[in-house]
């Protein structure tokens, strides 16, 4: 069982860190985009996967009964190559549905204190 | 651009076989054995190796990226992840993706996506804003 206690814990990371260009490129090799000048929409999740691991540490997730529900992106800017991000993360909400566990998390992703990429993931453990 | 409500995007075909999973683990960091592990697949209830969902997600943002002239036009995407894509070692899968333009309102499209596996959908609730210059 997920706690619920844990709706509304909030994790900033406690450090930056710097997207290098051959990483967007290797994602964009991945997916088809054939331009590699900006982060493609769903770039960041890449990384926002941790920072949700990080947030719900402790909270009774059964990682290996986990599948992804949905995701979504607003994008202000896109990730650019040299850009230093730091990211937080916070549980929006925990419930259960047709037997299964779901628990929605945000991503909030900062530049040069400017806040240029929010994302929620709705994490669905198997009952 | 020109566009109309209602209007049609043409379809695309990306094939997913089991190089581009081992290519988006590795891009991703996302090295899941359901996505490359066909007996670990199986042993958890799969048919087979699944795609990852944003594997199909990202795929859905380069069709939309290449049809409004770049990834930096998308503003907000989001789907759901309704059934997965299975990728037999011998049968790529080959996901169709479509869209329709449902909302034009100063400079901002909304297209609803569809991705199609066989007679499947693989993303529900599907759609995403995109700038328009």
């Amino acid at each position: 069982m997920i706690d619920p206690a844990i709706v509304g814990k909030r994790i900033t990371s406690s450090t930056h860190f710097t997207v290098n260009q051959d990483a967007i490129t290797r994602f964009c090799q991945a997916i088809g985009e054939r331009d590699d000048s900006v982060a493609p929409p769903t770039f960041s999740f890449t990384f926002i996967i941790a920072a949700f691991e990080e947030t719900l540490k402790g909270a009774g997730v059964d990682w290996s009964r986990m599948v992804h529900g949905d995701q979504r992106f607003e994008i202000r800017e896109p990730i650019k190559a040299g850009d230093r991000l730091s990211i937080s993360s916070t549980v929006e909400s925990v419930r259960s549905a047709a037997g299964n566990e779901l628990v929605t998390v945000r991503a909030d992703i900062e530049r040069e204190g400017q806040e240029i990429i929010h994302a929620w993931s709705t994490l669905v453990v198997r009952g | 651009m020109n566009l109309t409500l209602g209007e049609v995007l043409p379809t695309r075909i990306f094939t997913i076989d089991r190089s581009a999973l081992k290519a988006y683990a590795d891009a991703s960091g996302d090295q899941n054995p359901i996505h490359q592990d066909e007996s670990f697949a199986k042993s958890v209830g799969l048919p087979n190796v699944i795609a990852h969902g944003m594997l199909t997600m990202a795929l859905g943002g380069t069709y939309l990226a290449d049809f409004f002239g770049g990834s930096s036009k998308i503003r907000k995407f989001g789907a759901r992840f309704t059934k997965p894509v299975v990728v037999a070692e011998d049968v790529p899968a080959k996901v169709e993706f479509s869209g329709a333009i449902t909302a034009i309102e100063s400079g901002i499209v909304t297209v609803e996506l569809t991705a199609r596996h066989g007679d499947q959908k693989v993303l529900g609730m599907a759609k995403a804003e995109i700038t328009i210059d």
